[in-house]
């Protein structure tokens, strides 16, 4: 028997409207769950990035968004967030049939998290102070003098394809609500659900050009967008490698630049740590969206006196993880996005069975039961780590876990930060105030005490070191989308009320 | 293919279909290519293949020919310096969003080590 995938189109989004890549050219979207082509997206070229730019700037510097009043902005984003809601079943299932992410995450996270996050965002852009007044000096004086916020222009925002709605969203409401234009670039793996968000914007009321969406893989297409002299602002999640790349490509026209890059975090286990929730917390903190998140907790540092068993409990609870197909409610862990990807994380898996850690649970592609035509990997936990080993320094990005043997705190802060990373740590255990003094010490950008994954819309989210730099997310995001002017306006009617001329002057 | 480094003691093989490709993007920049491996998150450990690079003081040239120098970072120096014998391959008919030259052309340079 056979079935008969109907495999939908996706246009570009440009100046308010769907339309066709400029040579007419698609490329195809892999259901990682089960390796079938699911659609087709629009081919952007070097001239459909042109278009975007061209359109995003004409609409900013007619003011049609940016010259709008906070109050007014606001009202359009909150209408974008009740169309999100509307529209949520759709969103969710793009998401999960391209990014293989589990709906039961989608559903009952990822929608959840933007729509407040595009709520809150709305409200904070009304309570923002868009005018300072400065202190009247008598001397050299009199004069008003104002520190004014504004928009920065046109904003470029290339993102990855592990949490497209999230990652979109968490530069979309900061971009829109301080009166930015955007040309989003969402992963050529994961284009779907962004395509979605663009329409819903503009249903919503955002004016034509403000947010626009081009898909495309290759070089050529981030390049053009980093480089274009129309653009303003670079905002970018994924590689650190790639994030390199873009600060020397924006540097030829001194542009602002974001980056959330990657992370091989550490998860620092105390000897008291409530193991009850420890365990599940650890897990829940790894295998997420099966591993394939920039902050996952990699590393788990653990205390000799309770390693073992520690080792032992997270093997066995990792067993009951249900893999299957994402598009299940009962799923707990989907695929991993891609064969390639798959590849990689399987190469590390060998790697790390020849760098001599012990292999304590999985360790291969998950196969039966459905899975054989998708890239499932079984939770993985390597035990007798070190942290000089390849698994322990890179990021795999996949669920694998290495487990890390340490004997004092100070050793463990010092393995926690031995990497080039510092995206986030976490701290497990009952002692609260130690955890707070060894968070002091930790160098990440996001602590978690007891939890993981644990993010909310007033909090910021970024990196330390080669983990990128600018913050994501809450009114900490809104002055990376706003830049600063001084106004001074001379209240000196008379030339010898002015005798800071006579320094030319004599 | 493989040469001896000039610099150190790490071998790098590059299989033919890689050399293939990367002959064919030098054809078009007539200049030589520069190929960094450097660490990340949806990358893993990769080369980026680029025809202008500016390469930090701290990154090591490790092996070159006509057409292409390769560089590591200094954190990928270190622990190739314990598994020197690095592999480049190419895997074909893959989307990728990496910066990378040969993405365009509907390719992703792959590591070994």
């Amino acid at each position: 028997m056979t079935s008969l995938v109907q495999v939908a189109e996706f246009p570009l989004f440009i100046n308010g409207e769907k339309r066709a890549a400029n040579l007419g050219e698609t490329f195809d979207i892999i259901n990682p769950a089960n390796g079938q082509v699911v659609a087709k997206v629009a081919k952007a070229t070097k001239q459909d990035v042109e278009d975007a730019v061209q359109s995003a700037r004409q609409a900013f510097d007619s003011g049609v968004w940016s010259r709008k009043s906070p109050s007014e902005r606001a009202q359009i984003l909150l209408q974008f967030a009740d169309n999100i809601v509307k529209n949520a079943p759709e969103l969710v299932f793009l998401e999960s049939i391209s990014s293989g992410g589990t709906v039961r995450r989608i559903a009952n996270s990822d929608i959840l998290q933007i729509v407040d996050l595009l709520q809150q965002t709305a409200k904070f852009a009304q309570e923002y102070t868009y005018v300072e007044s400065l202190p009247v000096m008598a001397f050299p004086g009199p004069s008003n003098n104002q520190v004014w916020r504004e928009p920065i222009g046109v904003v470029g925002a290339i993102t990855a394809w592990n949490f497209p709605l999230t990652l979109a969203m968490w530069k979309l409401a900061p971009a829109l609500a301080m009166g930015n234009s955007i040309v989003m670039k969402p992963a050529s793996n994961t284009p779907l659900s962004t395509l979605k968000l663009a329409e819903l914007a503009y249903q919503a009321g955002l004016p034509a050009g403000v947010f626009n969406v081009i898909a495309g893989p290759g070089a050529s297409i981030g390049e053009a967008l980093v480089t274009h002299p129309s653009v303003d602002k670079i905002a970018f999640t994924g590689s650190t490698e790639v994030g390199r790349r873009i600060m020397q490509l924006a540097s030829g026209t001194v542009k602002r630049v974001t980056l959330e890059l990657g992370g091989k975090s550490p998860a620092i286990v105390l000897p008291d740590a409530d193991l009850e929730i420890a365990i599940p917390g650890i897990l829940f903190g790894t295998f997420l969206h099966s591993g394939q998140i920039c902050e996952s907790g990699t590393r788990v540092l653990v205390h000799d006196s309770i390693y073992d068993q520690v080792v032992q409990q997270l093997a066995h609870v990792a067993s009951t993880i249900n893999l299957g197909n994402p598009l299940l409610e009962t799923t707990g862990m989907g695929p991993v996005v891609s064969q390639m990807q798959l590849n990689t994380v399987l190469r590390y898996i060998d790697t790390g069975i020849e760098e001599g850690a012990r292999l304590v649970c999985g360790g291969k592609r998950a196969t039966g039961n459905g899975l054989d035509e998708g890239y499932f990997v079984e939770p993985t936990i390597f035990a007798d780590v070190h942290n000089d080993m390849r698994i322990a320094r890179e990021e795999i990005f996949g669920p694998v876990v290495s487990v890390i043997r340490y004997s004092d705190v100070e050793e463990a802060i010092q393995l926690a930060n031995d990497t080039i990373y510092g995206l986030a740590a976490g701290v497990w255990t009952q002692d609260v105030n130690k955890a707070f003094s060894i968070a002091r010490e930790l160098k990440a950008g996001t602590v978690w005490i007891n939890d993981w994954h644990m993010f909310r819309s007033d909090a910021p989210f970024g990196g330390y070191k080669q983990s990128g730099f600018g913050r994501e997310i809450g009114r900490y995001a809104l002055d990376e989308y706003t830049q600063i002017k001084h106004v001074h306006c001379s209240l000196s009617s008379e030339l010898s009320q002015r005798p800071w001329y006579g320094i030319l002057l004599g | 293919m493989s040469s001896d480094s000039k610099r150190s003691r790490i071998t790098v093989h590059i299989s033919d279909k890689a050399l293939q490709l990367i002959d064919r993007i030098y054809e078009i920049y007539q200049k030589q290519l520069i190929m960094v491996v450097s660490t990340g998150c949806c990358e893993s450990a990769a080369p980026f293949l680029y025809a202008d690079y500016a390469i930090p003081a701290d990154m090591q040239k490790i092996w070159e020919i006509e057409q292409v120098a390769l560089y590591l970072q200094p954190h990928v120096y270190v622990m190739v310096n314990e598994n020197p014998l690095l592999t480049i391959d190419l895997e074909e008919n893959v989307l990728s969003d990496s910066f990378s030259i040969e993405s365009d052309y509907g390719c992703r340079l792959v590591l070994n080590m």
